[in-house]
Order: C-alpha cells, then structure tokens, then sequence
C-alpha cells in the first residue's frame, strides 16, 4: 500500500464506525458489494418460521426435506409444500464527518456509505413428500440467497497532506500539500442460489429415523464494482477533475456444486422430540475479471491478473434441537445451531477493497457463531378447524467480515458487527385435514420478512 | 477440519447411532397403530387390525378429536374399529360389547360415517329373537277366511348357507368387494330363489360401481339384473337402510 493510500486509511478510520451497518457483511475478495451475504439459513415455512426457526426436533411437515430430513417418517400422508417469501433487507445510509490532525494529513474527512437492497418476493420453497411405512422420500427447492443490492462508499478528504518522502515513505517534516479528494466505490451485486433436494428417510426402529439429503446447488452472480477517484482542487479540464477511475471488477458467471445434509431424530415419549442435523454448505468457483479499464487497472491486474477464481463456500450448519409437548395444544421448541462462518475466508482475497488496494495481505476474520431459536405454539379447535398461534425469537450471530490485524484505523474501518434479535409470529389454520395455510412475519432492527406457506396433503 | 470430512465423520457417527438404535428405541405413538389397523381393516386384514387397534387403545384409551402430528387432528374411533375388526372374525360376542364402548364413548355420533357400519354388524351380531308365542285361538280363527278355509301360507323362503353370508358381510364391511362379491355370487348360485341372496348381490355390484367411479355400464347394468331377480323373487322384501346405501334402496322402489 502506498504511503499516501495508507494516510487516507488511517484517516477515515476513524469516521467510518458505521460503514458495516450500511452494507454488512462481506466474503470473497474484500469489495463491499461481499461485505454481507445474506443467506437463507432459516428453516423453510411459515410455521417454521414464526417459531423462531426452532424446527430441527419437529420437522412434522413436508419442509422437514430442507428441516431434518429424519422428520419425514413422520408424515402419514403426501404432502405438497409450497412457501412465498417477502424479504426486505432495509437500506441504510451513514454519513459522518470530522476534523483529523494526523501525520499524513491534518484537515477534514468525511465518509458515506449508502446501501439499498431491493426487496424480493419469490417462491421460495417448495416440497414434495411420499412417506410409505416407515420410510419416505422428498424432492423440494429452495433459494437459499437471492439478493440485489447496490452500494455506494463515498470518502471525502479536505485539508492538507503531507508530502511522502518516497525512500522512506515517510513523510518529510513541515511539508504539505492541498488536497480535496472524493474516494468512491460504487458497486451492485446480483446472487442466486437455488438448491434442488432430493431426501430419504427411515425409521429405524420406534421414535427413531435417520434421514439423508443431496443437495446440488447452482449459484448465478452478477456483480460490479467501479472505483472512482475525484481531484476537487483540479481545475476544468484538469486531470481528476471529474470522477476517474481507477480500476473496477466485473463478475458474471455460474457454478454448481452437490453437497450433504444428515439428520436423526429421536422420539422417546409422545412428549418429547430430540433432533439433529449437519449441512454441508456449498462450494462456488467463480471467474471475476479485472477488466483494462481504469487508470490503476494494471495494478490490479498485476496483483490479481486480468481474471481469477473467486470461490464462494455458504456456511456448514450443524443443528440441535429438543421440542417439548405438554399437552395436546402447546408446542415448545429451542434449537442451537452453529453456523461456521469462518468458511467464507477459506479463499478470501483481500486488497480489492477501495481502501486496502492494492495490499493483498490485509488481514481479515470472521466468527463463527451460535444461534439460538427459540418458539412456542398453541393449537387450538375453532368447531373441527386447528388454528395455531405461535410466537418465536432467534438471535443471529454477527457474522461480519472485519480486519483482523492490529491496525487500529483498519479496526475501525472495518469493525465487528453486532448480533440481531429477531422477533417472529404467525398464525396457521388447516381446513378439512387437508389444506395447512400459514403467515409468519420475523421483524429485526435490519430486515423485516414476511412468509406465507401452504400444505395440501393427499 | 473441511466441511466434507466432518460429514464423513458425522455420517459416521449416523451409522453408529443407527447400530445403537436398539437401545434408544421408543414406545411408539397412538396414531400410528391406529391409523395401521383401518388401514388392515380396509385391505382384509381384520386379525392384524385387532392387534394395532389393541396397541393404540393401550397408548391412549380415550375416544375423540385427537392432534397427532403438525397440525393434524384425526377422529380416533378404537372402539367401533376394533368391533368392526372382531365382527370381521365372526367374534361377535367381543363385537358387541366393543359395539357397547364405542357408543359409549360418543364415536359413532363423533364419525357418523361409522354409525351404519356398526348397526349392520350390531343386527348381524344380535342373538335370535325367541319364537314368536302360538297366536290366541280368536285371532288364529279371525285369519281363516270366509270360506272357512285357511289362507294358503306363504312359502318358506330359500335359505342362504349361513357360512357365506357370515363370511360375505364380513369381507363386505372390512371393505374386500372382490371377495364379499365371489361369497355372495356363491350364495346366489346355491340359492337361485332367494331373493335375499340377489339383494347382496346387487348390494355389493353396487359398491364396487360407485368404488370405481360410476363408470362401468357393465355392472350397473348387472346390479339392475340382480335387483330385478331378488324383485321378482320377494316384491315385500325390505332392504335393510343399515347395509344397503340409501340410492339403491331408492332403485329397489322404483322396481315395485
């Protein structure tokens, strides 16, 4: 990194507190538009979902294909699942400013960071199950991240800074220049994995099965990032006078990739429900250029070349759950779930980011996390019709990418996050023992969703 | 570790709990025994049906509208099964007191569907009544007509081998139309001049044309043959509203 790209680091470090809030977390290579890749690791279902996602000890539905698996013996009749989900991820904007008396650079700085992902309404879940006695068998699909968004990272540097001595990269006493630079990255990101199921389950003995499910997966990505360079001191026609830029990136490619998920299910008592599962997440090889565009392109493309593999590898999973019945009406469920994030830095790249280019060694990190759900349902008989009412919350792990050195201006720029409570509810009625409608909305300080999921059993 | 060779580790450690399942393994639900037994019942299985039903009312005695999985609620009859079951076996006496429990515990009025099917097999179980006592002596002289001459009496009616019409209501109520239709065939062949005889006949043709979806002319057209027969054999005869579905008891009034 030069010393001058160092300065302005260091310098914006300590106003952009806010800069991962206003486009989360990321993977890949450290361009923001993967600073937050929200997949869809919640179990499938508006029942599911408004129990807090607590599903992996029921699993009594036909989402049980994407749930646990183990949970499909349980079913007496076919089933046909088909779920529809309404995400919106909410746009943020961060603006801070601030005076800096630094080495490099004494004067004012100001960052902004704009996110806006769109929001989505798709048929996201859809199941079929055969159960025969004490076995059965599902074929469903789900779209485990569909995400558009679009991010704009805009630093304003105004003030003095200092002259570089270029052997020593330091900088030369009581010598500066004036500067007013715009520093942006403007980037948009398209990503879509389906997963298509196919799962078999058997009941092994009495209140135990096991279930198994093979899960190929194919992700589709278009993604943009310009990055832009502004001299504000430059006169018209000047160089930089009008945003320039520097390098940019481009993605647009597919991959597929077949991955496992295992899960077993104990059923001691009529009461009580143990079940577990492991999901092994899927491996995406990409092909991301470094287009010859831009006036720092070669620099890119030396570090990187003009096109590179850029694997995208979503998260193992690895469930628990107990759910308790102690009466024909209630339903209480908890799940822990571990989730390892830390497989999205398998193949981290760093040094595309708009503030660690071109400096490939930037250390990065994430933790995995432990996410506890949690629900309660009640079932009720209005005449011969059960209507459920249920109520969840479930904490979300942070899983944001940050720095992972010691620098303390990197630390602030790309800071931890924070953990997300998110609160669920739904309501669901089955008409004729038939036909299971139910609505769930899960509300967070990030994003608000709303799911509508339908069973018709055969 | 990667993410596949913890799968192999924890598909591993599938294989083993499924090796140790035996110790973990559980009693069971209601509904599962339950829901085996009518289905046994309904393939012709009444024996094995008596055991699921016996299974689940161990595991839950009490009738009603119950949960079972998700949201699911089932009317749980175990009572009118299990009599359906025994009668099925010809075990009538266990029958009827099933009969007895069933209707004490509300299940025919809970699944009306089940209420004639326990009444044919409460008529079929019923001891005979006693003869009926020697009429007074007036009333045996107010029935000898004007000539002074009794009325001619009515002809004994052929009876059915009481074998095939046991084993033909059987397999009729547990729902085997191919077998209840073969007994009831046999039972008509050997008593060509009964009319009751054709009546069964008509009765489960019947029910296997409606089972196949009203489709096929060829046994509507044999169900109105077999009416006909038992009509021209015993124009009084009644059918019986708990065995015989109430279209073709319409039909058989037309035919008078």
């Amino acid at each position: 990194m030069s010393p001058t790209r160092k300065s302005i680091a260091a310098l914006v470090a300590g106003l952009v507190l806010c800069a991962g809030s206003a486009h989360p977390g990321i993977a890949l290579t450290d361009e923001e538009i993967f600073r937050d890749v929200p997949f869809n690791l919640l179990n499938p279902g508006a029942r599911a979902m408004s129990l807090g996602g607590a599903f992996t000890s029921l699993a009594d539905d036909s989402s049980a294909a994407q749930a646990n698996p183990a949970g499909l013996v349980t079913l007496r009749r076919p089933e046909l699942f088909l779920e529809i989900r309404a995400q919106q991820l909410d746009a943020s904007e961060t603006n801070v400013a601030g005076p800096i008396v630094g080495e490099f650079f004494q004067g004012f700085v100001s960052a902004g960071a704009l996110s806006n992902p769109s929001a989505r309404v798709s048929p996201t879940f859809v199941s079929w199950v055969v159960p025969r006695r004490r076995v059965a068998f599902a074929l469903s699909r789900l779209e485990s991240l569909d995400v558009r968004a679009r991010t704009e990272n805009t630093f304003s540097l105004v003030g003095r800074q200092a002259v570089v001595d270029p052997l020593s990269g330091k900088p030369v006493p009581d010598t500066f220049e004036d500067i007013d630079y715009d520093l942006t990255a403007d980037a948009d990101i398209s990503a879509h994995i389906v997963q298509y199921n196919a799962a078999f389950a058997v009941e092994l003995l009495s209140g135990f099965s096991v279930g198994i499910t093979a899960v190929w997966g194919r992700l589709d990505m278009d993604g943009r990032v310009d990055n832009l360079f502004v001299d504000n001191t430059a006169l018209p026609n000047e160089p930089f006078a009008e945003p320039t830029l520097e390098y940019a990136t481009r993605i647009d490619d597919d991959d597929t990739d077949l991955a496992w998920t295992i899960g077993v299910m104990w059923r001691p008592t009529e009461w009580l429900n143990i079940g577990g599962t492991f999901r092994q997440g899927l491996d995406f090889t990409l092909e991301e250029r470094v287009p010859s565009i831009g006036l720092r392109h070669r620099a890119a493309q030396e570090l990187y070349g003009k096109q590179f593999d850029l694997v995208l590898r979503t998260p193992d999973t690895a469930a628990f759950g107990v759910s308790v019945r102690p009466g024909e009406r209630w339903t209480i469920l908890v799940d822990v779930v571990r989730v390892e994030y830390s497989d999205l830095l398998d193949t981290y790249r760093p040094g595309l980011n708009r503030l660690t280019f071109p400096e490939p060694t930037t250390p990065f990190t994430v933790d995995d996390g432990t996410e506890v759900h949690g629900g309660i349902e009640y079932i009720w008989l209005a005449r011969r019709t059960p209507v459920a009412l249920r109520v969840g919350a479930w904490r979300e792990a942070d899983h944001r990418i940050r720095f992972g050195g010691t620098d303390p201006g990197f630390q602030q720029v790309f800071p931890e996050g924070e953990a997300l409570t998110h609160y669920t509810a739904g309501v669901g009625v089955t008409v004729k023992q038939s036909i299971q409608v139910d609505i769930a909305v899960d509300v967070s300080d990030r994003s608000t969703a709303f799911v509508g999921s339908t069973i018709y059993r055969f | 570790m990667t993410g596949r060779v913890r799968f192999a580790v924890l598909l591993a450690a599938a294989v083993v709990a499924a090796a140790a399942a035996p110790a973990v393994a559980a009693r069971g639900t209601w509904y599962d025994p339950y829901l085996d037994g009518v289905e046994a019942l309904e393939k012709g299985d009444p024996a094995r049906a008596i055991e699921l039903f016996e299974t689940a009312l161990a595991r839950r005695p009490e009738s009603g509208y119950h949960r079972t999985y998700g949201t699911n609620y089932i009317h749980y009859a175990p009572h009118a099964h299990l009599a359906l079951a025994l009668g099925a076996l010809g075990r009538c006496d266990a029958a009827l007191a099933e009969i007895g429990r069933a209707r004490t515990a509300g299940e025919p009025e809970d699944d009306p569907s089940l209420a004639p099917r326990l009444e044919a097999l409460a008529q079929r179980c019923a001891p005979a009544p006693e003869p009926e006592p020697a009429p007074p002596e007036e009333l045996s002289a107010a029935a000898i007509g004007p000539s002074g001459s009794p009325p001619a009496a009515p002809p004994p009616a052929p009876a059915i081998d009481r074998t095939l019409l046991r084993r033909g209501l059987a397999a009729y109520l547990a729902g085997d139309l191919d077998t209840a239709t073969r007994v009831f065939e046999q039972a008509a062949s050997e008593a060509p001049d009964s009319a009751v005889a054709h009546l069964l006949v008509a009765t489960v043709r019947f029910a296997r044309w409606r089972a196949d979806g009203r489709r096929d002319e060829a046994l509507a057209r044999s169900v109105r043959s077999a009416l006909d027969n038992a009509r021209r054999l015993d124009p009084l005869l009644e059918p019986p509203p708990a065995l015989c579905p109430p279209e073709l008891v319409a039909r058989w009034r037309t035919l008078r």
